[in-house]
Formats: C-alpha cells, structure tokens, sequence
C-alpha cells in the first residue's frame, strides 16, 4: 500500500512547514500567560462523588495544584482542555495524585456529580482530578476570584491556572496549549 | 515552494489511492460514517485515534467530530472559537471572500462568512485536512482540530458520510413553507388545550403575516430581511394532530399523519397523561418536538428528539433531595419519611427524592404508601411520626393533608421540618396557617409569583383582546417560551433547516429568562431546560409572599 | 433583533450601575419601586450556640445565596431600570434551620429597581399592566 507512505510524507511536510513558521519572527504567540494573585473564595462546592468540598482548602497544600473551567456538554474547548489533563495524567505516571487537577463547572446548572463522574470517566481520569459543580451564585464567585467570569457558558474561554506551592502565585495561560507547551509551564511552576 | 509542489504530487497519488478501494453500500456508509462522527468507534469497531493541540494523544471516545462540529456538521461557536461547517455540501464549495456590507448577515451567529476564504475541497484534500491538518491552501488548520489516523477505507466512508450529512433540507420544509403540528391527546382538560394552542397559533400566525406584507410591500421585504434572513418569505403551517383511545394505540395514529403530512417537527403538545409513545415515535423518525406540556416526560439523558421544559413533576423531588443534601450531617442516623400517595403524582415526586438522596450516598428514606382513595387523617400521620420519630417528614400529597401536619405542630416529637410540594398543594398553599408557617417547606418549580408578574408585559400581547381569566396561566407561559424559542433558532439557523441543526443551534443558545421559570438553560444534547426548583416557605402576615429558602439549582 | 435588544439593554444595565445615588434614595414609598440583593459573601456567626462551624457556613451559603437575585430576572423582560444604591452592605438574618442554631451574615450589594422612564411616559398602560400581573400571580 501505498497511502500509509504518502501520509507520513504529508504529514512530515506539514510539521516541516510547522516548524519553518515556528521559526519566522511573525509567528503570534499561541497562548498568553501572566502571573497572577487570587484570594480564594470561602465557599463549599461538591465533587463528582457528591461530596462536600470546602474550595479554599483544596489550596492548603505543597502540592501543585492546576484549575480550568469547563462542562459537561461543553464543545470544543473542554474537550481540547481535559485531553491536555489527561495527557498530563499519562505524563506522571503510576503516581497520579501528585499534582491536583481540578476542573470546576461553569455549568451547574446541568452538571450534577453523576454527569461529572461520567465525564472523567471519559477521559480516563485517575485518582488526582477531581470535578466541583455547586451552587451557581458559589460557582459565580469563583470563577469571579479568578478574573474568569463569563455570563453565560457560551461565552467560556481557554483558560488554564497552575499554582506554584513556593509562594501561591498563580500561572493564567489563556489559550489552547500542545503537550510540550502545558508540561514546560508547569516546569516553568517549579514542578517536577 | 517546494513545499507545494511536495503536496501537488502527494495529492495526485491520494487520488489514484482512494478512487482503488471499494466502498460499501449507501446505508452501510451512513452506520458506519456515524459511528465514527459520532462515538468515535472505526468500523472495525476500534477506537479512532487522533492527536490534537499537535501533540495531546486523544481517543474518539472522549471526543469526536460531533464534538465540535455537532450533530449536523454545520459547526458550532464557543467563545470565540469557532468550528465551520464539515458537511460535503459547504466544504466542496469555494469559500469566497466575505466584503463587508455585501449580503446581509442576520445575527453574528452567522459567522461561517467572515472564515478565510479557500478553495473548493475535493475529497483528496479533505483526506488531507482530516489526516494531517491541512486545508486545500496549504495553510494548517487551528491546532484544535484533531489530526486523524484513518485508513484509505475508513476514510473513504468519512468522506462518504460528510457529503450526505446536512445534504437536503429535512422533511417538512417546502421552498417557501415550514411544516409544523401539535399533538393533543384527547380527553386533555380543553382549557389546558386551548391555553397551548394560544401561544403557538400567535406565533405562526405573526410569522405568516410578516411573509404575507412582505410579499406586497418591498420595503415591508427589506426590513423583514433585515430581521429574518431568508426566513422572511418562509409561512409556517400548524396541523393539530388528535390521538385517540389507549396509549398503545397512538403509534399507528401518529404514523398516519406523519404519512400525510410529513413536519419538520412538532411544536408543544399536551397530554393530562402518558407521553411516551409520542416521545419513541419522534426518536425513531428523528423528529423534534419541542416542549410537550406534560408531568412526566421520558427521563433520558441519551434520547435526543424531544426537549422537555424540565424533568416534571419528578424534578420537585430531587430538588428536595438537594435541599437536605445540604443539612445531612446534622440529621445523622434520625430517620426521613416519605408519606406517598399512590399516584402517578406521588409515586414521581417520590422517585425523585429517592434518586436524588441516595444519589449521594446517604441511608433510604422510610417510605409510607397512602391508597389512592384514603384520607390521610391527624391520627394516622402521628401515628407514622411516634413510629418513626423521623428528623424530616416528606408529605407527596395534595392540600388535603394540610390538617393533619397542623395537628403536628403542638407535639413535643414532631419532625424538624415537613416539606411538601408548592405545586400541588396550588392555591391551598396560601392558606397555610400562620403557626405552621415555620414547620412547612414546599418545592416550588417556577419563579415566585411576585416576582414572574414582570413577565406579564410579554406574555399579555398574544391574549390580542381575548380573557386571560379563560386560559390556564401556567401552561400560556410555558407554550409562549417553545414560541420563543422556536423563533429564536430558526433565525440563528441562516437558511440551513435542518432538523440536527435545529437542535444544535438550540443547544449553542445562552440562557433565557421568560416568563414562568426562573431561567431555562440549555447546551448540546441538553433536554430538559428548566433545572431548578426552589424550596420556598410562605411569609407572614394576612397576605403572605413566598421566601426563597434556597436558589434556583443546588447540587 | 434579538442581539439588538440585548445589546441595548445591557447598555441600560451598564448606565443604570454606573450612576450613583445616595442610599436614601432606596427609602421611596412608591409601590412601583424595590430592593433587591445581590450577595457577594456570607459567614456563619454561631452566636453562642456551638453550632459547628463547617456546617454552618455550608447552610448560610444556601440561605445567603437564596436572599441573592439574579438581575437579569428584573432586566429581561424590559420596563424596569436598576439602581445600585449601596454596596457590601452586611445583613444578618437567623439561620432558620431546625437542626441548628446561630446567625449568617450575608454581604450583599443593594439595588433599587424601579419602572423605567418610558413606562412611567404611559402609567395608564403600566398600571393596566401591573393589576392583570396581580391577578395571574396569584
């Protein structure tokens, strides 16, 4: 067969012309990123197990911990997001609950802990990404503190929040980020 | 250059490649195509593989084309990432240049228009895109697309299923006309019929004389254009469709005046009853029914053809349960009663505490089944408290049962709180005692009265000179919403009326206040619409409001 | 049209938050007139009763966030303008749980919503309005 050839060549000139644009100095950055300060709001959430969570104090910790906003039945950019979770998972290996990956609804309206369940599920989540929905006026509030307020879910945006345990500060990428981009930032995080 | 040239040739071998293998037959292509838009699953039954964000292994089981190009394949748009069309009708097509002001736009949905523009695919580089990311300019595509690896065959019948996809208007939909009908189970309470048909008639009606001025004026044309895109010109048509006998009997009915006059889709409906048979027949034919006015809808979270307004009588229950969810901890090992009448009513309200409590872990509720026929006495509701001396007493039952909870009220061992439905309690429910005020919650599925009287400018046009007092309040605001709603998606639709469209464009819509609910929320493959409930008591004082004691959704 | 209303009203809704009047002004009698809230934080205030403090604050969560509004119920179905008269005003109302006592303290930002200038150019047709509202509310 001939195809499975011509493929690789094709894709091979594509990531060829990829890394030609790459280089050029026109290139826009494909995502931005800023370090931030947020004060946590003291509010109680419930993960996909139904279980209470006090938000604030999933931030008590040493470990890093990393924070997107996403739903559901939400397309294109969740699904884009929590391959790039999952994809970390796969990175750490057996141990898993190193980092904290926490996915809050922006839709809890429609996301009971059963869909977010099924949503990790998914994705293959393993133990170390957790899903919060809540109330709507605590989800507001939330995504409030993190400057990442939309009105309405049909307004989300890609944004990524990694938060260094050495001083809290946090990490706002906004963008859709490849693999090598999303573990360099964590790298960047002072993560391992 | 180089670079072009490298693809020119590659391309011409593709071409000689794909045309080799054979496909296999039309009705085959459609399974097998959509197996894979939409699970995920290659004909061979193994999960599709693809890269996106360059780099990011992904499985077609956790997202697939219908993830961002939806059911339809007509695109979606979220934030501000945008996904076009991948239907073969739009890609073989030159996308030319959008100028400014050229040809009309109707909503900023419509935003396909302001894409780059490319040249027409063939299926050689829409084997291209698909694989490697490449659009017939050469340039890569956005980074969220994933990158596929399908063989020759299996890419064949992608190519195969995307140029029937969205291919020919649906059924129902003439050059110049919309099909629509209602389905009335008879025996329905004819207030409650009339209260449905009101707002839906008002609806097409207003839409048919838009049509009709334009046809005689051109600048009535221009500005209905303005408005409604190519839609202006469109009449709709509202057959009633009237079922008859037993529930079993419908289908046949149902296939009968599909067969004469096939829809687009049906609007509203009601039945005092069963809805079932009505809801299976709009799964298998794919066809929309947007808001039947029914109790008890069909509890799916897979269907896909019939948008409820919320999951009904039962969605009191779970709000409930939600509502205890947060006090657990203080109610530990003290029992929770459900007094049930042996209703439909009562068995749904019932099953929706149920669900939800256990839902989160937490012990059964005791559950006290009441005989249809028997009046719940003080007696026999102490009775059931001295047994169980439960913390949360749930009474699913009708205003009746309101002297025997006030006989609770003095005992020394009467629950924490008794909660009871707002709903069907209905105007009983202002008379609650003032002592017992305290004692007693309720679920209450819409917008406090008080403050759902604001609506009353919008909804008050389409009684057009006719008594309010003669229509079912409730039922007018939920039939003025699928109006609305109905509306508001066949403008977003610029043109494309498909009935997988219809619902993906309803699924992109940001969340809308209309009279009734306090909010109804939608999102792909989402189908009950209004999702909360809140739990209410009634105030004080000789004319008493409602107070929320929780929002409109808890999880 | 759709997008235009909405455009147009949330215009109103930025102008309308944007003009500050004193809090005095929320003391109108006019029945056309309320308050509403829109709370930002709430804390559980046990008062001496003992009541656990983690429960508390999940329970004022619910019962703060139910004294909340959601504007857009006032904004949406036109008619009304919203007036920002206060902002983090603290209000402490009883838990009102059987199963524990103690207070919340809800802090909240206080709005005065009142019929818009083009309804009140119309009082007849508003006031007709408002008594058919009354009598389907109920």
């Amino acid at each position: 067969m001939i195809i499975p050839l011509v493929r690789a060549l094709l894709l091979s000139a594509a990531a060829t012309l990829l890394l030609a644009a790459a280089a050029g100095a026109a290139e826009p950055a494909r995502y931005q990123r800023t370090i931030e300060r947020y004060t946590i709001p003291d509010v109680v959430l419930i993960n996909q197990d139904g279980e209470k969570v006090r938000f604030k104090t999933l931030f008590d910790t040493q470990q890093p911990v990393v924070v997107d906003f996403i739903y559901g039945t939400c397309t294109t950019i969740c699904p884009i997001l929590s391959a790039g979770y999952a994809n970390l998972q796969r990175k750490l290996g057996t141990d898993t609950t190193r980092v904290h990956l926490v996915s809050i609804t922006i839709d809890p309206e429609n996301d009971t802990p059963a869909i977010l369940k099924k949503y990790l599920a998914q994705y293959s989540a393993k133990p170390g990404w957790d899903f919060l929905t809540g109330s709507r006026k605590d989800i507001d509030r939330v995504m409030n503190a993190f400057d990442a307020y939309f009105r309405d879910k049909m307004d989300h945006k890609p944004l990524t929040f990694i938060r260094s345990p050495k001083d809290g500060s946090w990490i706002r990428l906004y963008g859709l980020l490849s693999g090598v981009d999303f573990l360099d930032e964590y790298k960047k995080a002072g993560l391992q | 250059m180089k670079f072009l040239l490298t693809v020119s040739l590659l391309l011409l071998s593709l071409t000689t490649a794909l045309a080799a293998e054979p496909l296999p037959s039309a009705a085959e292509i459609q399974r097998l195509g959509e197996r894979m838009y939409r699970d995920g699953l290659l004909p061979s039954g193994a999960v599709m593989k693809a890269f996106v964000s360059d780099d990011v292994p992904v499985d077609g089981t956790a997202f697939t084309c219908v993830s961002c190009h939806l059911r339809s394949g007509l695109g979606s748009i979220e934030g501000e990432v945008v996904t076009p069309p991948t239907n073969g009708r739009i890609l073989y097509q030159e996308r030319k240049p959008y100028v400014q002001g050229a040809i009309h736009v109707p909503l900023i949905h419509n935003y396909a228009v302001y894409l780059p523009e490319r040249p027409a695919y063939t299926d050689q580089t829409l084997a291209a895109l698909i694989s490697a990311g490449i659009d017939p300019t050469g340039r890569s595509v956005l980074k969220a697309m994933p990158r596929y690896e399908l063989d020759d065959r299996d890419m064949a019948i992608m190519i195969a299923y995307l140029k029937a996809l969205s291919d020919q208007p649906s059924p129902g939909v003439g050059e110049h006309v919309i099909r629509f009908a209602t389905v009335i189970v008879a025996g329905t309470d004819p207030v409650a019929v009339e209260s449905m048909l009101l707002p839906l008639q008002f609806s097409v009606d207003r839409k048919n004389r838009l049509a009709a001025a334009a046809g005689a004026n051109p600048r009535v044309a221009r500005m209905g254009y303005n408005m409604l895109g190519d839609l202006q010109s469109y009449t709709f048509t509202l057959a009633r469709w009237t079922l008859t006998g037993p529930p079993e009997g419908w289908r046949a009915q149902l296939d009968d005046y599909y067969r004469k006059e096939p829809v687009f889709a049906l609007l509203g409906g009601i039945s005092p009853g069963d809805w079932e048979p009505v809801h299976r027949f709009c799964e298998e034919n794919r066809i929309p029914d947007l808001f039947p006015v029914v109790d008890y809808p069909v509890i799916s979270d897979s269907d896909w053809y019939t948008l409820y307004f919320s999951r009904g009588i039962r969605q009191e229950g779970e709000a409930a349960a939600r509502y205890l969810h947060g006090m657990a901890d203080l109610i530990k090992d003290r029992a929770i009663v459900q007094v049930i009448r042996d209703t439909r009513r009562g068995r749904a309200l019932a099953d929706g505490f149920r669900a939800g409590w256990q839902a989160t872990g937490h012990t059964p509720a005791i559950d006290v089944l009441l005989p249809a026929a028997e009046a719940l006495t003080g007696e026999r509701l102490q009775q059931i408290v001295a047994g169980h001396k439960p913390a949360v007493l749930l009474v699913w039952d009708d205003a009746a049962s309101l002297p025997a909870i006030g006989a609770l009220a003095g005992q020394p061992d009467r629950p924490g709180l008794v909660l009871a439905s707002g709903n069907w309690f209905g105007q009983a429910l202002w008379t609650v005692p003032e002592p017992l005020r305290e004692l007693v919650y309720f679920t209450w599925p819409w917008r406090l009265p008080q403050e759902d009287a604001r609506f009353d400018i919008s909804v008050n046009k389409i009684f057009a000179g006719k008594s309010p007092a003669a229509y079912d309040p409730r039922i007018v605001r939920q039939s003025y919403t699928t109006g609305e709603v109905l509306g508001k998606a066949l403008m977003e639709m610029r043109g494309e009326y498909h009935r997988d469209f219809l619902y993906d464009t309803i699924g992109m819509m940001t969340d809308m206040y209309y009279p009734l609910y306090e909010r109804v929320s939608f999102g792909p493959g989402q189908r009950y619409a209004a999702k909360g409930c809140f739990i209410v008591q009634l105030g004080k004082g000789e004319k008493p409001q409602l107070e929320r004691r929780s929002e409109w959704v808890m999880q | 049209m759709v997008v235009l209303n909405k455009l147009s009203r949330t215009t109103v809704l930025l102008l309308s938050l944007g003009l500050s009047w004193s809090p005095a002004f929320a003391a109108s009698n006019d029945p056309a007139e309320e308050i509403f809230h829109i709370v930002n934080d709430y804390r559980y205030d046990p008062a001496g009763t003992g009541g656990d403090p983690d429960t508390g604050h999940t329970l004022c969560g619910t019962r703060c966030n139910a004294l909340s509004a959601d504007y857009l119920n006032y904004m949406e179905p036109g008619g009304w303008e919203i007036l920002k008269v206060a902002a983090d005003v603290e209000m402490t109302v009883p838990l009102n749980n059987p199963f524990m006592k103690g207070n919340c303290i809800c802090i909240a930002d206080e709005y005065l919503l009142r019929i818009d200038d083009l309804s009140r150019v119309h009082p007849v047709k508003s006031e007709r309005a408002r008594e058919r509202s009354s009598e389907i509310a109920r």
